[in-house]
């Protein structure tokens, strides 16, 4: 898997393992892992490149424009289970044990 | 809507249109965020960082024949951004060093601005020659192919070989005149001339590098063509 291992990346495969089944707002990733928009985005960009991020446009609410959403593939939770095993991040995820699972 | 706001707005609809096709969608998703940030300058914060997507090159590495299509339409996409985004910024640049050129204070630096404008020119009849070039909508697979195959091509000639070579030759002797030429006009800027020919050089150094890396990227994938090919 040709991707770059930063720690960036490795901070939202974090993110994505605190509830690898549901889908997240880019914003909300963005809060929640402290990253700027313009980090996160081209990281999300080539997770989906190589297919270990699927992506969907949520159905919008009337007078609300449709956000776009974010979730693991099966490929990503294995390639971020995988990834986050060798590094201190994975030691504080408290659903790394969930995902070890699925 | 206050004036912060209604800029995070513009930056975000001014990188979509600029955006290439298959990076639109994530442009268009950031937009669509914004009406989640409450405060104005993190909302504003938020669409500058949009300005990066414009310098993410995806690309699709194909697995098989039938993933060239999709690999042939990113390539294009990219390098129509290219096009684009190069256009005006060379146009931009030769305008720039144009209006300076009258007022020029000596010789050296006249003919300094006018062989920055000539390269100026010249890359611009580069971007113009190195743009993608057109498939009918009902093209069948092998002409897709292989208009794949001569556009990463001319992507490994843009980067590499006489393309490259010419576009950094030519670019050094007008940006020394003009250095020379400032020190001889206003001896007490030497100090600041010399920063900058520094910083051109660090500059055209970092290029060199940064072009062959991606002239081998495209070699490696014409490669992997022929062996999907086979």
């Amino acid at each position: 898997m040709k991707i770059r291992r930063s720690p960036q990346t490795m901070i939202v495969l974090a993110d994505f393992l605190e509830d690898p089944l549901a889908w997240k707002y880019g914003y909300d990733i963005s809060r929640s892992t402290g990253l700027k928009s313009g980090t996160l985005y081209p990281i999300l960009m080539r997770l989906a490149e190589h297919g270990l991020l699927q992506t969907s446009w949520e159905l919008a609410e009337t007078g609300k424009p449709p956000r776009h959403l974010y979730k693991l593939t099966k490929t990503g939770l294995r390639y971020s289970q995988e990834q986050l095993i060798s590094t201190d991040v994975a030691m504080n995820q408290p659903a790394f044990s969930e995902v070890k699972a699925l | 809507m206050k004036i912060v706001r209604l800029g995070a707005v513009s930056i975000l609809r001014t990188v979509i249109r600029l955006t290439s096709h298959s990076t639109q969608n994530w442009a268009k998703a950031m937009l669509a965020e914004l009406d989640s940030i409450g405060n104005d300058w993190a909302a504003f914060l938020w669409a500058l960082g949009s300005v990066r997507i414009l310098f993410v090159h995806q690309t699709i590495h194909p697995m098989g024949l039938s993933d060239i299509p999709a690999a042939a339409k990113v390539l294009t996409d990219r390098m129509n951004q290219r096009t684009r985004l190069g256009s005006v910024l060379v146009s931009g640049m030769a305008l720039f060093f144009g209006r300076a050129f009258l007022d020029a204070s000596d010789t050296f630096q006249q003919v300094g601005y006018a062989l920055i404008v000539a390269a100026m020119l010249y890359m611009l009849l580069q971007l113009f020659a190195g743009r993608p070039r057109r498939i009918p909508d009902n093209a069948n697979l092998n002409a897709r192919i292989a208009l794949y195959r001569s556009e990463l091509g001319r992507e490994r000639d843009f980067h590499g070989g006489c393309w490259f070579w010419s576009r950094l030759v030519i670019m050094m002797p007008g940006f020394i005149l003009l250095c020379v030429g400032g020190m001889i006009a206003h001896p007490s800027t030497t100090y600041n001339q010399i920063v900058l020919l520094a910083l051109f050089l660090v500059f055209s150094a970092l290029s060199i590098p940064n072009n062959l890396i991606r002239a081998r990227n495209y070699a490696r994938q014409l490669h992997d063509l022929g062996s999907l090919e086979l």
